[in-house]
């Protein structure tokens, strides 16, 4: 047999693979530690840096823990490695953080590779030994989710080089558990398990231009959109004003946020709607009033226009250069009376003061 | 021996450095190495060198660019034999 010593930049160079270890792209040879296939996944790492028990080496998109003694010779570096079996996830400043280990609970064991080998109810966890997770999983009372089931830290061990080992007890299921993703105490903290999607967080609105949105509830600890009713008020309806189909109504310039709320989740989004000035060519005339007069007699006439602009009141022939067919009686900035004085056709015209824009009706 | 075939020596397993050309008798010749680990590494060819070449079993050569490496050299009277793995990479 001959020794891999003095041939082993050649062996690194021939049957190297790429991995991580501790974050860094490096070569080395990985092998099989067993030859026959079994539940569990060990291999054999032989590399030229160095490398101590509980580092963490990903390889071909799976997490592998050194999970023995380091054999140093002259020019390389041996040691076993065994792949993670599970992701703790714990939450640390909002976030959640993902964190390989080897699980061992009443189920499944790693150690031993033999079942039964933690007392029911509890689990055992070996983390790598890391400053961050001393700081994290060393604290009695934290709480883990594994297989569904939480667990609180009740004791933890550095007695194996390299790995923080904790013991779990088995705890109560909390209402802010997302036992979905097994991330314990998610839903805390304002932390909202549902949250409104589907809409834009401002929309632009012409005055008396209707909306309609379609906001969705969604859950996040499913990640699925869930059916749920939704409720709609306006903060300043002389702005906007929405109704239970979730239309909103632009009436006036300013500012308004809608609010959205669903039945049955907790989540809510503020939708600022912004009114914007119409321009004059955009403005609504419409003129009411009866469309015949009979001869000597007389009609009154109102309008509404789009910001109770004034207007003026005018009648003309239908004909081009023809001669109206009746008076102006009287005239306000809104309203008219008009007077038939021959048979025939004329209009009655609004005008909005200083402008061209106009509505007219035909009097027969 | 038929010196025909023109082998360079490389300083490692670069192409980059080549040391020196030489020519060898080179034949086809299968040989079987264990190494510690369960590595197993098939030689090849093997090279019948002169005596004052430099090859030596932690260099690498290059055959019509195809890269070897000398996994075991023999030292004889009037020439040395180079065991010779192709390199995969």
């Amino acid at each position: 047999m001959i020794g891999l010593e003095d041939n082993i930049d050649f062996f690194i160079n021939e049957f190297g693979e790429n991995i991580e270890h501790n974050g860094i792209v490096e070569t080395a040879i990985i092998k099989d530690a067993v030859e026959n296939i079994n539940f569990y996944d060990e291999k054999i790492i032989i590399c030229t840096f160095p490398i101590s028990t509980g580092n963490i080496v990903k390889y071909k998109n799976d997490t592998y823990f050194i999970n023995s003694e380091v054999d140093i010779n002259k020019n390389t570096f041996k040691a076993r490695l065994k792949k993670s079996n599970y992701i703790i996830k714990l939450t640390v400043n909002n976030e959640i953080n993902e964190y390989p280990v080897l699980l061992e609970t009443s189920a499944q064991g790693v150690n031993s590779n033999k079942y039964f080998s933690v007392p029911a109810g509890q689990a055992q966890v070996m983390f790598e030994d890391t400053e961050e997770l001393r700081s994290l999983v060393m604290v009695y009372n934290t709480r883990f989710i594994a297989s569904k089931t939480p667990y609180k830290i009740t004791s933890y061990d550095l007695s194996i080089n390299g790995f923080i080992t904790i013991i779990g007890e088995k705890d109560t299921v909390s209402v802010d558990d997302d036992l979905t993703n097994e991330v314990p105490n998610r839903w805390s903290n304002g932390n909202s398990r549902y949250i409104i999607t589907n809409i834009n967080e401002t929309e632009s609105l012409s005055q008396g231009e209707i909306l309609k949105i379609s906001p969705q509830v969604f859950d996040r600890e499913k990640n699925i959109i869930i059916a749920s009713s939704l409720n709609y008020s306006s903060n300043n309806t002389a702005v906007a004003t929405v109704n239970t189909s979730g239309e909103i109504s632009a009436v006036a310039s300013g500012e308004s946020i809608i609010k959205i709320t669903g039945s049955s989740a907790v989540g809510y989004l503020v939708v600022g709607v912004d009114v914007m000035p119409v321009s004059i060519d955009n403005h609504i005339i419409n003129i009411s009033g009866s469309s015949t007069i009979v001869l000597n007699g007389q009609q009154t006439y109102t309008v509404s226009v789009t910001n109770n602009l004034p207007v003026t009141w005018t009648l003309k022939s239908v004909y081009s250069g023809g001669t109206a067919g009746g008076t102006i009686v009287s005239q306000t900035t809104s309203s008219c009376v008009a007077k038939r004085t021959t048979t025939g056709a004329f209009r009655i015209i609004a005008t909005i003061k200083d402008t061209n824009k106009s509505q007219e009706m035909i009097i027969n | 021996m038929f010196n025909d075939t023109e082998i360079k020596i490389l300083s490692n397993s670069d192409n980059t450095t080549i040391l020196k050309t030489e020519y060898a008798d080179v034949q086809p010749f299968l040989k079987t190495y264990t190494f510690e680990n369960g590595f197993s590494i098939l030689t090849t060819m093997r090279a019948f060198c002169d005596k004052e070449s430099i090859i030596n079993e932690t260099g690498y050569v290059l055959i019509n660019n195809d890269k070897y490496k000398a996994i075991d050299i023999k030292i004889w009277d009037t020439y040395k034999e180079a065991f010779l793995y192709k390199c995969k990479k």
